[in-house]
């Protein structure tokens, strides 16, 4: 593929807009080739535009070619393309696998349409293909899974199926798009490693598309980095990385978040600067600051969880009178002392979210206590437990949903102070003036609504309201997973001064490991509803102890992964939180796993290093120091 | 002080109602159909003040006059009482639109707290009021009101009330379905976190958040409920001779059909013209509240 001197431009109502400008993009026969950049940077566009699919109106090409094998895609009749292009020369995987698949036919139906059109096989022979397709991408179990409905099958299954139908069209072309934005971290490496297989084995040509640049560094030969619709870099992978030489580049390299002992310089760098006081708020002229020094009990846990249960009922069949349980949280315990922060880790669907949820009484529980600052706030009344909500606050994930666009930001940073303290208008306004510049936004943004601001900004809103009332414990969902990449490492860093000029204790949930490594003092483990794992954060970054841990932190690929060999994959996906596994939940999954895992539930227990873990193999395996 | 704070509260919402005024200039069909409904309101507003003693000669009778066609003189021609129809259809704007818009602001004062608060405490409350809802549902609105009109007896105001009554279910279904999904929203969340009481809940982020399709729908309800009102007129349930209503008087020159064409053409006409106008409007206020659109 060759790409000389593209440039499209969006219409849109307020007249056009250059999405894209790209000088030059050659892609080698066989080669792996990745494309980075963050979310809104035309790397879609492009990949639309390679197949000729991009709508235009709105879309517009201006100018430029792209070759596919010696064929000019831009100025292609849709006929010449639906002939020559798609499927022949060139396929896409989408980043959503359940909607690119038809819900109504059979995965062997869609697939088989796909090789009769395109190899001209029939009846049983394409059957037998389709079978064929099914082990090249490696799902256990072909046959039956011939038979399935795509929402029959795990996002990680569809997915597959999806490279299967791209590779029976004998495309040897093959686009990327974010294959595993959707999917889990221990789906998304065999994934990862299914494409470089296939790429080395088939010698097909694959343009990975990512916004990560850990993702391609183990896949791809070659990357180029967007921005703004311009390629600020281009070359081998591992020079990119190891000697970025476009200022864009380094800024993303830079915002990976890492250790504190790592960090080293960067740490004096924000301690010395600006940091160091005038933004602190100065407890002596705030009631609420004084109130908050006043309300501060003993040093001891804030908060104790104890064997939290909350199952969420769901109908199985229609009309069947049994009622089923998903059990996003089955007996969860933990502690989390006054000043400290706890990492929440997981896949999606192990119940991170539910336990913050719960134990911030937003949801009520099904069993279990909790106990905030000694109170058990299940038991509360409504008046209490108003009071209650001044001390334990919510950072939510996404700050596009979490703040109300119809208000504005004097408003939504002002509600709890209306709602908890009798403050005025004048008052608040002020105390709001007062919050924004600690989070580092012009006091002007009083006055402004939320769309005014980009996702980092609104993030920093997210907090100040937090904040506003001083409370004791901030739980942060996924605080960063929603933002760009650099923003990112500029909401850690703040919620890190934070926390140490205001003594704050945070619960912090995400399913990303580096963000996790860098705020946490302690680290909880979660899979189906359980705790696997929970200790201190270094000592279990240095030897994770539970199978599932070691999977999940080999799973995750960094810049530092230089070859597809490192990442560790696990068979299988999560099962369902309706039915768990019996014994130990992760033991259908675990590579080590004896009989007793399958019959005995593992009880949480504290090892002579001082992690609780739940795990039956923990002492024959000789604690953590036969990884697997 | 407080005072700047008014402004300065103000100045953003001014700004950003601008901005919707600026996108509505930028589809045609929108922006005509803005300028007509604007022409409308005018016209009920100012035609009784321009038509001196307008009562006086809307309703002086001159039979010598009667069922003449159209000409300079009588734009419109004159009915069988000899009165000008060009000044009662022009009298008669301010009638639909007045009763049109009392009729959907009531509905919408019954429906909207309805529907937010079904759908965001969900639940039995939620049960009782949309299965109510759905009963309402049930009858064909203009069914509903007829009835509702022949039980009070046949009036303007009476039948104004009816079609109110008829119409409420209509937005709090609407409201209840983005109740429902507001409800998840974090923003929600985050103000029950904080321990914001349940009513400031609804009344601060649910409603105002659902406000879109409140004034894309009541734009578009706005037509309808003027074919109502001018139907329950025409069916002898609303407007009482000799008020000037276009139903009515579309339903008297039945009887003159034949020879006098523009007696019923002019005043449906008038209908017709109004009730597009008002869809289309909704039409492009759609396609304008959409955030799709707006946040380029």
């Amino acid at each position: 593929m060759h790409i000389k001197n593209l440039k499209i431009n969006f219409r849109h109502i307020g007249g056009l807009k250059n999405i894209l400008d790209i000088d030059e993009i050659k892609v080698e026969k066989g080669e792996s080739f990745g494309i980075i950049g963050e979310s809104g940077t035309g790397k879609t566009v492009l990949a639309l535009s390679i197949l000729g699919l991009l709508e235009m109106p709105p879309g517009e090409i201006e100018r430029g070619e792209i070759f596919l094998d010696g064929f000019n895609v831009v100025g292609a009749s849709s006929n010449e393309l639906r002939r020559k292009v798609r499927g022949k020369k060139a396929v896409m995987i989408f980043q959503d696998p359940m909607s690119t698949l038809n819900p109504v036919l059979t995965v062997g139906e869609q697939l088989k349409q796909v090789i009769i059109k395109n190899q001209g096989l029939r009846g049983r022979l394409a059957r037998a293909k389709a079978m064929e397709m099914l082990e090249l991408v490696r799902l256990s179990d072909p046959g039956s899974v011939l038979g399935k409905y795509p929402h029959e099958l795990s996002g990680g299954q569809r997915q597959r199926v999806i490279i299967a139908l791209a590779l029976s069209c004998g495309a040897e072309f093959i686009i990327a798009d974010e294959p595993t934005r959707n999917l889990d971290v221990t789906i998304q490496a065999g994934i990862l490693v299914l494409l470089k297989e296939l790429q080395r084995d088939l010698n097909v040509t694959l343009l990975f598309i990512a916004n990560n640049l850990g993702l391609v560094s183990a896949t791809c030969d070659r990357v180029a980095i967007f921005n703004k619709g311009r390629i600020v870099e281009q070359g081998e992978t591992s020079a990119v990385i190891s000697n970025p030489s476009s200022p864009y580049t380094r800024m993303l390299i830079e915002a990976i978040p890492r250790r504190r002992e790592e960090r080293g310089v960067s740490e004096e760098k924000t301690a010395g600067g600006k940091r160091s006081g005038e933004n602190r708020l100065d407890p002596a002229g705030d009631p609420s600051a004084q109130e908050a020094a006043a309300r501060t009990g003993t040093n001891g846990p804030v908060l104790e969880v104890k064997g939290l249960v909350k199952h969420f009922p769901v109908r199985q069949d229609l009309g069947s009178r049994k009622m089923q349980f998903v059990r996003a949280l089955d007996g969860v315990s933990l502690k989390v002392e006054s000043g400290e922060t706890l990492g929440l880790v997981g896949e999606s669907g192990c119940g991170k979210t539910t336990l913050a949820n719960t134990m911030l009484r937003l949801s009520e529980p099904t069993g279990g206590r909790v106990v905030f600052d000694g109170k058990d706030i299940f038991s509360l009344g409504r008046k209490e437990l108003r009071a209650v909500r001044r001390d334990m606050q919510i950072v939510f994930q996404d700050p596009f949903w979490s703040l109300n666009p119809r208000m504005l930001v004097k408003d939504i940073i002002g509600e709890p102070l209306e709602v908890q303290t009798g403050f005025n208008e004048l008052e608040r306004i002020k105390k709001v003036e007062k919050l924004l510049e600690m989070v580092d936004l012009p006091a002007e943004s009083v006055y402004k609504y939320v769309h005014e601001f980009s996702g980092g900004q609104r993030q920093r809103i997210a907090i100040a309201r937090a904040l506003s009332l001083m409370p004791k414990l901030i739980v942060l969902d996924e605080p960063t997973s929603a933002i760009d990449i650099v923003s990112q490492i500029q909401i850690l860093e703040l919620l890190d001064n934070l926390k140490r000029d205001l003594d704050l204790t945070y619960v912090v949930i995400s399913h990303d490991l580096s963000v996790i490594s860098y705020m946490s003092d302690k680290i909880a483990v979660m899979y189906l509803g359980k705790i696997a794992e929970y200790g201190d954060v270094r000592r279990i970054f240095r030897e994770p102890g539970h199978p599932y841990t070691q999977v999940l932190f080999a799973a995750i690929p960094d810049i530092n992964t230089k070859d597809i060999s490192e990442i560790k994959t696990v068979r299988g996906s999560v099962p369902s939180a309706i039915e768990p596994p019996a014994g130990c939940r992760f033991h259908p999954r675990c590579a080590i796993a004896v009989e007793r895992c399958s019959q005995e539930e593992p009880e949480l227990r504290e090892t002579d290093d001082g992690r609780l873990i739940a795990c039956h193999l923990w002492d024959s395996r000789g604690g953590s120091r036969l990884p697997l | 002080m407080k005072q700047s704070v008014f402004i300065k509260t103000m100045k953003p919402k001014v700004k950003h109602f601008g901005e919707s005024i600026s996108l509505l200039k930028r589809n045609r069909l929108t922006c005509l159909s803005f300028y007509a409904v604007i022409m409308l309101l005018l016209i009920a507003v100012m035609a009784p003040v321009l038509l001196p003693a307008a009562q006086h000669i809307d309703q002086a009778t001159n039979p010598t006059e009667k069922l003449l066609g159209p000409s300079l003189e009588h734009p419109f021609g004159t009915d069988e009482l000899g009165r000008d129809l060009f000044k009662r259809v022009l009298l008669g704007t301010r009638i639909s639109l007045q009763t049109a818009l009392v009729a959907v602001l009531c509905a919408i004062m019954i429906g909207v707290p309805l529907g937010a608060v079904a759908g965001f405490f969900g639940g039995a409350i939620d049960e009782i009021i949309m299965r109510i809802t759905d009963i309402f549902l049930g009858f064909p609105p203009l069914l509903l009101a007829m009835s509702i009109a022949a039980f009070m007896g046949p009036s303007l105001r009476n039948a104004t009330l009816a079609i109110a009554v008829a119409w409420w279910p209509w937005f709090t279904r609407i409201v209840r379905g983005q109740a429902v999904s507001l409800r998840e929203r974090q923003f929600v969340r985050a103000a029950v976190a904080i321990g914001t009481p349940s009513y400031k809940i609804v009344y601060k982020h649910i409603i105002p958040n659902c406000l879109a399709p409140i004034i894309v729908q009541s734009t578009m309800d706005l037509g309808a409920v003027i074919l109502t009102i001018s139907s329950l007129s025409f069916l002898g349930l609303g407007a009482q001779p000799p008020q000037p209503e276009w139903g009515l008087i579309v339903s008297t020159s039945r009887n003159y059909f034949l020879n006098a064409w523009w007696y019923s053409i002019f005043p449906g006409a008038a209908i017709a013209f109004t009730v597009l106008v008002f869809n289309l409007l909704g039409d492009g206020l759609r396609e304008i509240m959409d955030p799709r659109t707006r946040n380029v």
